[in-house]
């Protein structure tokens, strides 16, 4: 996809918030429900990430991707609302995958569960690891630009993200045992 | 440490993982309704002003409001009646209706004529929470239950029409976003023919005023900047509208 390169002019500025918030609210959205934010409260998250966005559009180096820039947002939006205890778990039942039309009904279904399953492995990790692992193995960003977005440093990133490959792989098996 | 360190996936959670990287984005009514939410938030704060503090909100507050509520604070008095009302129907509508359409109220503090997005234009009432800060004799004030300037009404987000509407416009943003400014113009030309009078027909010109201002037609540009200015004088494009002459915003 392709993305929008951000301007310095103050007004330009404002246009190209429309512009990233266009192209980007897919990536946003897909980055909060990874980071473990519930599907209802999707909109909630989605929009507290924009506003977070819009605020520090200035700050944005815009000689670095613009994606790991928006995942830090995204990890903290994500970090904080799991933070309250009544977010911290997915209600079993409440998945909702209903906008994803396809031609073949056992498929998708098929598709769904493996989806389900990765939502609930990545349950498994801590909000670091699930951080690093959404964003390198999902989300495709690089090592070192997700550290530079998290403020973190590149060893600590794949430290992370060794560990977190760990216990996905065993959450993932284990739960695909579990009827 | 780097990646080929790491080695590949293991075959089977790679290929978990790949499922989960072709998961569906937002659909139309989705965006739609994300976008009306997000505006009517960023007209109540202050958009140019002090960036929400990137720290922790305060556990006794709800995270979906906390930086317009931050944004509220830094508000001139004389507009607080007006910015907590659009908070309070916007905190409203995330409690009470997940999946209704923003409602945005006026208050007595602005007298400007409104716009009509509609046709006929619909008067939808949704709860809305009073901050305390907002003096209880701007709160005695009638106010209009109306849609804001720019942003499609509970009604017209019920189109049958709109995901097709809403199409066609998100071709032309992501068309301008790339510096295609020719094809958003073919797009937002269907949606002129297709909904003359569509829920989005302010949008659109908007984004037509940017695209051709993009493609150096710039009387052109002028000419409908300065219709589209007298037409929608509360619009929230204007940022769009009003972009300095030469600016690729």
């Amino acid at each position: 996809m392709g993305v929008p390169s951000l301007a310095r002019d103050p007004a330009a500025e404002r246009v190209d918030f429309q512009a990233l918030f266009e192209a980007e609210l897919d990536y946003v959205w897909n980055a909060l429900r990874r980071l473990g934010v519930r599907e209802a409260d999707l909109d909630d998250q989605v929009n507290e990430v924009f506003l977070r966005v819009h605020g520090r559009l200035s700050e944005y180096d815009s000689a670095r991707p613009v994606r790991p820039w928006l995942f830090a947002f995204a990890a903290r939006v994500a970090a904080e609302h799991r933070r309250l205890s009544r977010n911290a778990r997915e209600i079993p039942g409440l998945e909702i995958e209903a906008h994803d039309p396809g031609p073949d009904a056992e498929e998708q279904a098929a598709t769904n569960e493996k989806r389900r399953l990765v939502l609930s492995a990545l349950d498994a990790l801590d909000q670091h690891k699930r951080e690093v692992f959404v964003a390198v193995e999902i989300e495709g960003h690089s090592g070192p630009d997700i550290a530079s977005a998290l403020g973190v440093s590149v060893n600590t990133v794949y430290s992370r993200l060794r560990l977190a490959r760990e216990e996905f792989t065993i959450a993932l098996r284990r739960s695909r045992k579990v009827p | 440490m780097n990646e080929r360190d790491l080695g590949p996936l293991p075959p089977d959670v790679a290929d978990a993982v790949a499922g989960e990287r072709t998961r569906p984005g937002v659909d139309a009514v989705t965006r739609a309704r994300i976008r009306t939410r997000l505006h009517a938030t960023l007209l109540a704060g202050p958009a140019g002003g002090t960036p929400p503090a990137p720290d922790a909100p305060p556990a006794s507050a709800a995270p979906g409001t906390m930086s317009g509520l931050r944004a509220l604070r830094s508000l001139h008095p004389g507009l607080t009646a007006a910015v907590g009302f659009v908070v309070g129907v916007t905190t409203g509508i995330a409690a009470h209706a997940w999946l209704a359409p923003a409602v945005v109220h006026r208050s007595a503090t602005d007298v400007t004529p409104l716009t009509p997005i509609t046709e006929p234009p619909s008067a939808t009432v949704a709860p809305a929470p009073v901050p305390r800060a907002v003096p209880p004799s701007d709160l005695a004030a009638p106010r209009e239950a109306t849609a804001s300037p720019g942003v499609p009404s509970g009604a017209a987000l019920a189109a049958p029409s709109l995901p097709a509407e809403r199409a066609l416009l998100d071709i032309a943003h992501t068309a301008l976003a790339k510096g295609e400014a020719t094809e958003a113009l073919d797009a937002l030309g269907q949606h002129a023919k297709k909904f003359p009078h569509g829920v989005y027909r302010e949008e659109r010109e908007a984004l037509t005023i940017k695209a051709l201002r993009s493609l150096g037609r710039t009387d052109e540009a002028a000419r409908r900047a300065a219709a589209f200015t007298a037409r929608y004088p509360n619009s929230l494009f204007r940022s769009i509208v009003e972009a300095a002459p030469g600016s690729n915003p």
